[in-house]
């Protein structure tokens, strides 16, 4: 059977969030009856444009067209109305109601006086036509990922939907899960649905997909190509920045370009010499089979930099919180200068001058509801603290916050104000200079430029960078490539809890793209 | 948000004068509803509200006295709820830590301590049992918490009923006097010492009935406030309560300070059943508490979970009840503090967020569509 096919037109749309650009100049076109992948590596903006297609964000500049007539959503409900609908990642359901009643939890067109025999027929002919199998009558928070999965493809299919945008579906699902939502996507495709499909898992996407476009740095690096004959090597290879030469790019593939300007000109201070002690070691670490760490090695000398690249989630949080004390292996060793610490506790790590500077800076290194003084001292209370009775010395902790906000530029607030009165940059540079005091031995570092401006980012690399160059040991955990690839000595991949390779300056962009998709193990 | 054509915006900084401006408006909006409401069921809210006065403060000694006797378990269960919440522990079971340790002091006062012993010893006997009850009480809801993820919540409150339940059994059965509903009177040196008892020498403090719980209370509170502002405890305290994950992070013991803190909240609560039992009936009978431990989560919400404001808002309260014993039909005062308690606590949102007249709106967030 054929369909008329209905065309959807992202034409040169940007989003501006204050000075981050999100978007810039994007230009896609979307098909009914295919499936259209978007791909790109963590912060490339592909949530942000599927937020625009989906009604929820309003672009900066540019156009949406449905059939060459613009659009313009106020809302979601707008997009709904034009037959697109976006399944979020993590579902965005009511866990307390069940699945039938999460699937017509308002809808447009549910009657006013409810009929749930006819409800729930309803829905069971669309389960039917798709052969999908779902407990309609379970509360939802009783379901598994892949059960939830369907209740909000469900929610989408009955709303009369004509392109589905399915944010990193196979996210959560088990490989068999994903194996059976793969063909349910190719089977909406071949009745007439129009699926985007945004994921960083190639092969999946290859599997899947009619066509692909690359996003990079918020800029469309390849547009609409066609998959026919596209290896996943090459593909991971326009993820990273360079586009082999057979695809047409519509970017700047050059990788010189691609580097941000707070990244140029660093100073790289000299490798250590690779026979000397490690100060931290991990040896075989395992945190669990699913979504955990697997085997993980690891080691950092004083004065290195090491980068661990990979798209985030394949268990980067649990890399950096075994490293810093605050989760015990449940198998293998942590060594801090050849003694074996596993499972001493975080406060043994930071008595051993180990410091570790969270990603998240609103609510684990720092809160909007501290003062900046007790941001400061979030670790260290305990040695401002007087006897007997474990007083804290309020005023030197006041002193010194005044001190690092000085030596470090913060501003937006003194001492007694609140961390949520801090701009991004800001908090962050008083995170740094907390971590930075002292006489640390290993600083781990985690996303710590997501987010900043130009200047606030090139602060905290110079601040990394000395650390380095005075002898201190820095472990920086990004999803970043170009920031990984600027300031690492050495650069480990981690691709689902697995270190996938391991090496040393000049690295070889290809081959880890390649490790950070999953597609080679060694170098 | 937007409520009208008004916009929250997030506050940045709390002053301590714009809090208590919040406070004002939901104490004045309460009263201004109770008005309302009193009209409504053809009640005068002058007479009402003079006579719940006259009766609570202004009625001389005795009503201030008496007052200031209630406000006794108010402020000890008070600060016990507000460490707790503080810490972010919904420890709600005030009312149950408060049996155990009446009971708990009641035992000590009846069979552990031999006849003629000493008051000080007696009552320090006792306290430290009323104490380490509640306490016991109070840490079975951290410890499941902080072990199995148990909601605190349900828990405390059930063993409230649990509480009630284990003391009604000693009082109808193992200690009842006589088959009534009560213990026999304690001996005398189990009495936590009265104004009234100074009578012989100071003739106006005859038939005064406030006691030495009230000066434990107040010692209490400043200890409480010591021990939550000033001390490294108490940090890890407001973290924990803030957010358990930055507490994780700054390497805090999380789950130690939960039970540490629903058994000091549990204590306290405890301490006021050994006060209530020493000071004021000398003996645990049936239904000695109106629901103190209760009435103590409005206190140590009004006091915004300071400490010294527990004091204030406990007196308050008290005064509230002792009043409404006057005033018929007698549900009014529950009444009051039910309508007193909701604008203060709707006016809470106004601590976090002001409002704001909004003008037109930038071009990229739409309400309720992207995280």
């Amino acid at each position: 059977m054929t369909h008329p096919v209905t065309t959807l037109n992202v034409h040169g749309v940007s989003v501006h969030f204050g000075e981050v650009v999100a978007c810039d100049d994007v230009n896609l076109t979307l098909n009914t009856g295919e499936v259209h992948a978007v791909v790109g590596e963590n912060g490339a903006g592909k949530s942000t444009l599927m937020h625009v297609l989906a009604g929820a964000l309003r672009p900066t500049l540019g156009t949406l067209q449905v059939d060459g007539v613009p659009v313009s959503f106020r809302s979601a409900q707008d997009a709904q109305d034009l037959g697109i609908s976006m399944v979020y990642q993590n579902f965005r359901l009511v866990e307390r109601l069940t699945a039938l009643e999460n699937i017509v939890l308002g809808w447009k067109k549910l009657p006013r006086r409810l009929n749930w025999r006819h409800l729930e027929t309803l829905v069971k002919e669309q389960c039917e036509a798709l052969q999908l199998d779902l407990p309609l009558h379970r509360p939802v928070f009783e379901l598994s990922a892949g059960e939830k999965q369907k209740t909000t493809l469900l929610r989408a299919l009955i709303r009369e939907t004509r392109f589905l945008i399915l944010d990193e579906p196979t996210a959560v699902l088990t490989p068999h899960e994903a194996q059976r939502f793969l063909a349910l996507v190719n089977r909406l495709a071949t009745q007439g649905m129009g699926v985007i499909f945004v994921s960083h898992k190639l092969p999946e996407v290859l599997s899947v997909a009619n066509r692909v476009s690359v996003l990079r740095h918020g800029r469309t690096l390849l547009s609409n190509h066609s998959t026919q004959g596209l290896s996943p090597a090459s593909l991971a290879a326009c993820m990273v920045g360079e586009v082999p030469t057979e695809l047409h790019s519509t970017g700047d593939p050059s990788p010189g370009r691609m580097l941000s300007p707070s990244l140029q000109g660093l100073d790289l201070p000299e490798a250590p010499d690779p026979k000397s002690p490690p100060i931290a070691e991990l040896e075989g670490v395992f945190t669990g089979a699913e979504g955990g760490l697997r085997d993980v090695h690891f080691a950092v000398r004083a004065g290195e930099i090491v980068a661990l690249a990979g798209v985030s989630g394949n268990g980067q949080k649990d890399f950096v919180e075994v490293l810093s004390g605050l989760k015990r292996p449940q198998g293998g060793r942590v060594r801090l200068e050849g003694d074996d610490v596993t499972g001493k506790g975080p406060r043994v790590f930071q008595k051993r001058g180990v410091r570790y500077l969270s990603e998240d800076r609103y609510d684990e290194g720092a809160h909007p509801e501290l003062t900046l003084a007790e941001t400061s001292f979030l670790k260290d209370y305990r040695q401002r603290a007087r006897s007997p009775f474990h007083l804290l010395n309020r005023k030197l902790m006041a002193f010194e916050t005044k001190e690092r906000l000085r030596a470090f530029d913060v501003r937006g607030g003194n001492e007694n104000s609140l961390c949520g009165s801090l701009s991004g940059g800001n908090l962050q540079k008083l995170l740094l200079s907390r971590e930075l005091a002292g006489t640390p031995k290993l600083i781990i570092v985690h996303e710590p430029a997501q987010g900043l401006d130009l200047h606030a980012a090139r602060f905290v690399y110079e601040q990394i960078l000395s650390a380095a160059a005075s002898g201190c040991g820095i472990v920086l955990v990004s999803s970043d490539l170009e920031e990984t690839l600027a300031l690492a000595h050495t650069l480990y991949v981690l691709y689902r809890g697995k270190i996938m390779s391991v090496s040393q300056r000049p690295f070889q962009r290809p081959a880890v793209g390649r490790a950070m998709a999953g597609l080679e193990e060694g170098v | 948000m937007t409520i009208g054509p008004w916009q929250l915006i997030p506050r940045t900084e709390y002053t301590v004068s714009s809090r208590l401006a919040v406070l004002g408006l939901g104490v004045a909006g309460g009263a201004v509803l109770s008005t309302l409401l009193l009209l409504l069921f053809g009640l005068s809210p002058v007479e009402v509200f003079s006579t719940i006065i006259h009766s609570a403060f202004l009625g001389g000694f005795y009503a201030i006295s008496d007052t200031l006797t209630q406000a006794i378990p108010l402020i000890l269960c008070g600060l016990g709820c507000a460490v707790a919440f503080r810490s972010g522990l919904w420890n709600v079971g005030a009312e149950g830590q408060l049996f155990l340790g009446a009971w708990a002091a009641t035992g000590v006062a009846t069979f552990v301590v031999p006849p003629g012993s000493s008051p000080v010893w007696t009552l320090t006997l006792m306290a430290l049992a009323g104490f380490a009850a509640g306490a016991l009480w109070g840490a079975i809801p951290g410890i499941l918490k902080a072990r199995y993820q148990t909601n605190e919540i349900l828990v405390s409150l059930m063993l409230v009923y649990v509480a009630s339940e284990w003391i009604n059994y000693f009082i109808y059965v193992r200690w009842s006097q006589g088959g009534f509903q009560m213990t026999p009177l304690f001996p005398k040196n189990a009495w936590l010492p009265r104004l009234s008892d100074w009578a012989a020498e100071v003739p106006s403090l005859a038939g005064l009935t406030l006691h030495l719980g009230f000066v434990l209370a107040l010692l209490a509170a400043v200890l409480m406030w010591f021990l939550m502002w000033r001390s490294a405890r108490g940090f890890e305290w407001k973290v924990t309560g803030i957010s358990p994950r930055v507490a994780r992070y700054a390497g805090m013991s999380v789950k130690r300070n939960i039970v540490l803190v629903m058994s000091l909240s549990g204590g306290l609560a405890g301490l006021a059943g050994m006060a209530e039992v020493a000071g004021t009936v000398h003996r645990l009978q049936d239904n000695f508490s109106p629901g103190y431990g209760f009435t103590a989560i409005l206190v140590a919400w009004l006091a915004r979970l300071h400490p010294l404001g527990v004091i204030v808002a406990a007196i308050l309260l008290s005064g509230l009840l002792v009043g409404a014993k006057e005033i018929q039909p007698g549900g009014v005062a529950v009444l009051l503090q039910g309508v007193i308690l909701s604008t203060v606590i709707a006016c809470d949102l106004l601590t976090h967020y002001r409002l704001k007249r909004s003008v037109a709106k930038g071009p990229e967030p739409i309400p309720g569509g992207a995280r």
